[in-house]
């Protein structure tokens, strides 16, 4: 009887194939049709139609697994998240909105980055300090790079050579040869002062380095804020070294480049401004105020938009004129976290948590509309060939 | 579509072979299947073994609980009472009375795990936003006199010194709201006691009651007042006992006594001449963050007796924030103040600007005029201006110095000249320090013209 049993199952296994070569159920045909949800406290990733605003599909990743961010490989076939409190990297096949592999990685994975070839996918661990290279044709874990302090972000260059780490528990950035994955060097933005041995309370107790490595449209150069020191680094990425070093504001967050690849827009939560660096001439050419605590920058018409995470408002920028623009209010006592602009650049997909919603703002108007209940805590947002794609 | 059927399919009959080869071999089949079985009764008890473990490992651990979070969500209600999720058209089910778009609360349960350090700083967080925000901030100053120009009966030599502390109290108790108090204590022996000026020596000094008390120790209550954002947040209104040079005549590098300037009057114009004793006022200021602010202020005035609307001072101020001709920013103020009554020497104007030339040097200037009776001849003349620079002009890299210089001339006939220099060093987020040279080029105040240079160092700390 067992014996007849095991047959049986072992032929529907080997029959399994069959379901998808007759068609399993292809949910979303178009992978830049959909804006990527990421819920943190529902633990899954649900898939907004653009055209329709509507979830189409969750996928719900498991109890207790908290995604941070998720990212749609180039090619469009798979979404990439890492489970923060699960230590596991998840891989969803995009069109039939399946979980196909769950994978084992460090210790309490945020942010990641998918290689422009689509071939392999770099998780970041900030709390075991390593960054795990995952393969995915065979959808398994290469190896646990490690020789990192806390890295946050990672950015490949276009070719896909490189890859930069910013560490946010030290103040340089990571250089990784994606051919071999290794560590290839460290480059230190700039020393720490002298003077600040007379502060130990704040230097040893506390440190806010570098959160992102941010590569113009171009991919010549890098922008590498770091918080303690209040400066920007300028990498340039074929030499791999600084070519200047730009002070901006109190506690810059990081930089984030204009759609049309002139300027970068820089967060200082230590005084609630923003500093805009004309790329070409690597300096700051304007210091504007605006909010508390915020989180991300989206670009559309020429504009910037700033989102402050307490204050439920995004701040906007005349880039050309160099001048506030007003702000728009989203709501009362929300926690605004970050966006993704669409492709053409006209809208921008704005997570917000506490009331779990999704906002699509319009660049150009400034009007925006509300998609509800999108998820339990929805922590960021992806969308296919966005002009503007990035997590906290 | 039959090849990959086939194809697929062939594995399963190999290992149909392969597990019951009685019915596809006539021998051999008995022994093989003895084998099995006792395989089989392995794998059993492991698994009994597995289960036992794991239920002794649930019994013992602690679960984690899931989080309860209450969620706002859209109901559509009935006269009745009858609730139904989301916006709906149309009438109730139940009795077919219309019903009315609503909302409520309701509590939902969410697996977010949290680390235990994660949970207390939440808690901790939570409490002090609900709690009192407290805040230090001390200033002390040390300036010595040496007279080039003057009577001898006047300073010469002398080393004065003024200490200040304030503290702070912050509260939130409603949305968009603060309350404010800042309670101060000051004293010692500042330069203006003994030279005659209208610049005032030292700015700190200058808050005082009576900037001449020798005596020099005063406690006394500065700022009490709740402020609260209107109209989408663009409208702040702060009503208490104010400063008003806290909310008219800013200027972004000669504004702050205990960081920029000593001199009083390049730390705001004179001809301002708000209330000194911090009177009960209102203030409102209007910000639509697109360059453009308007503001408006009224304070009870220093000569009321007795009552809070007798004497009243009041301002008001336009100010804007440029990028002319590709600078970097600017902002240009203009302001209108009339003091108890709109008598003509009772009003002034003025303005204070300050122009970024770089993200390293920023440029300033104050002009005030104050409109005098028919019995002078002229009005009263203020001006001031000078130049800030930041890193890469300066050693450490959050440093910054300035020159500046100020021009008073009176309607009364006194003038005086003085020019001001200082190198702020900062040590660390809670410790600075700066060093100060004051040259009083030229003033007739008191009688006999005169002047003098003045060394000094300033320490300040806040938390």
């Amino acid at each position: 009887m067992k014996k007849v049993v095991l047959f049986l199952f072992t032929v529907l296994f080997f029959c399994q194939p069959l379901k998808k070569s007759f068609g399993e159920e292809v949910v979303i045909k178009d992978p830049r049709s959909v804006c990527v949800i990421v819920n943190r406290d529902s633990n899954d990733i649900s898939f907004m139609d653009l055209k329709t605003k509507k979830i189409v599909g969750r996928v719900f990743l498991g109890k207790w697994v908290n995604p941070h961010m998720a990212a749609m490989t180039p090619d469009g076939r798979r979404v990439v998240t890492g489970g923060t409190r699960a230590n596991k990297a998840y891989i969803i096949d995009v069109a039939t909105m399946k979980l196909i592999k769950t994978i084992p990685v460090d210790i309490a994975p945020e942010h990641l980055a998918v290689t422009p070839d689509s071939r392999f996918y770099y998780q970041g661990n900030p709390d075991g300090d390593s960054v795990s290279i995952i393969d995915l044709v065979s959808l398994k874990l290469i190896k646990n790079l490690r020789g990192f302090a806390e890295p946050l972000n990672i950015t490949f260059l276009p070719d896909g050579s490189k890859a930069y780490v910013a560490n946010y528990g030290a103040h340089w950035v990571g250089v990784i040869d994606v051919k071999r994955h290794e560590l290839l060097k460290k480059i230190r933005i700039r020393a720490v002062p002298g003077v600040s041995k007379l502060d130990p309370k704040k230097y040893l107790s506390d440190i806010r380095g570098i959160s992102n490595a941010s590569i113009t449209r171009d991919g010549r150069y890098l922008y590498a804020a770091d918080g303690d020191l209040g400066v920007v680094g300028v990498i340039d990425t074929r030499e791999d070294k600084i070519v200047k070093v730009i002070k901006v504001g109190a506690d810059p967050w990081r930089a984030y480049p204009s759609s049309d690849g002139t300027k970068m827009v820089v967060p200082n939560n230590g005084d609630e401004t923003i500093s805009i660096i004309d790329i070409k001439k690597n300096k700051v050419v304007a210091t504007l105020e605006a909010g508390p605590d915020m989180v991300g920058v989206n670009f559309s018409h020429n504009k910037a938009f700033v989102i402050s995470n307490s204050s439920s408002f995004v701040y906007v920028y005349d880039l050309k004129k160099l001048k506030p623009a007003g702000r728009i209010k989203i709501g009362t006592n929300l926690e605004l976290q970050t966006a993704a602009t669409s492709a053409d650049g006209e809208k921008m997909y704005l997570t917000s948590a506490t009331d779990h919603s999704l906002y699509i703002i319009d660049g150009k108007t400034n009007e925006f509309e509300r998609v509800a209940d999108v998820g339990l805590y929805p922590w960021g947002s992806f969308v296919l060939e966005g002009r503007d794609n990035y997590c906290h | 579509m039959i090849a990959p059927f086939v194809t697929r399919c062939l594995p399963a009959l190999f290992i149909f072979c392969f597990l019951f080869p009685s019915l596809v071999f006539a021998e051999g089949g008995g022994k093989e299947g003895s084998k099995d079985d006792s395989k089989f009764l392995l794998l059993e008890e492991k698994t009994r073994d597995l289960d036992e473990r794991l239920r002794e490992l649930e019994s013992r651990a602690v679960l984690s609980e899931p989080e309860l979070l209450v969620k706002q969500k859209e109901i559509s209600v009935c006269d009745n009472g009858h609730e139904y999720d989301g916006a709906r058209e149309g009438k109730c089910p139940l009795d077919g009375l219309p019903l009315v778009k609503s909302f409520t609360y309701q509590r939902e349960k969410v697996y977010r795990r949290q680390t235990i350090s994660e949970k207390i700083e939440e808690v901790l967080a939570g409490e002090a936003k609900k709690g009192v925000s407290i805040g230090v901030s001390g200033t002390a100053t040390a300036q010595e006199a040496v007279r080039l120009k003057g009577n001898s009966n006047e300073a010469d030599g002398d080393l004065f010194g003024v200490g200040s502390m304030d503290v702070f109290f912050i509260a939130k108790p409603a949305l968009y709201t603060m309350f404010f108090i800042d309670i101060e204590a000051i004293g010692g022996y500042s330069p203006d006691k003994l030279i005659d000026n209208i610049s005032g020596l030292n700015s700190d000094n200058a808050r005082r009651k009576d900037a001449r008390d020798i005596d020099g120790r005063e406690m006394n209550l500065r700022e009490a007042w709740l402020s609260t954002e209107l109209l989408g947040q663009r409208l702040t209104v702060t009503g208490g006992i104010l400063d008003l040079t806290n909310y008219f005549d800013s200027n972004t590098v000669a504004n702050d006594e205990t960081t920029q300037f000593i001199t009083d009057t390049l730390v705001n114009n004179p001809l301002l001449a708000a209330p000194a004793n911090n009177g009960a006022g209102l203030t409102a200021v209007f910000d639509p963050k697109v360059g453009i602010v308007f503001k408006a202020g009224i304070q009870r005035g220093e000569n009321a007796e007795n009552n809070m609307t007798e004497k009243n001072y009041s301002v008001v101020e336009i100010d804007y924030l440029s990028h002319f001709g590709g600078l970097p920013e600017g902002h240009y103020r203009i302001w209108y103040r009339f003091n108890e009554n709109t008598k003509r020497e009772n009003m002034a104007w003025g303005t204070s600007i300050d122009q970024k030339l770089t993200p390293s040097i920023t440029l300033f200037g104050r002009f005030g005029q104050q409109f005098t009776s028919k019995d002078f001849k002229r009005d009263d003349y203020f001006y001031s201006g000078g130049v800030q620079f930041k890193t890469p002009y300066v050693i450490g890299l959050q440093d910054a110095w300035a020159i500046g210089f100020q021009s008073t001339d009176m309607a009364s006939g006194e003038d005086e000249t003085l020019l001001e220099g200082y190198y702020n060093l900062f040590l660390t987020d809670n410790l600075k320090t700066s060093f100060h040279l004051q040259y009083l080029a030229d003033s007739n105040v008191g009688g006999a013209r005169k002047s003098y240079v003045l060394p000094g160092l300033r320490v300040q700390v806040d938390f």
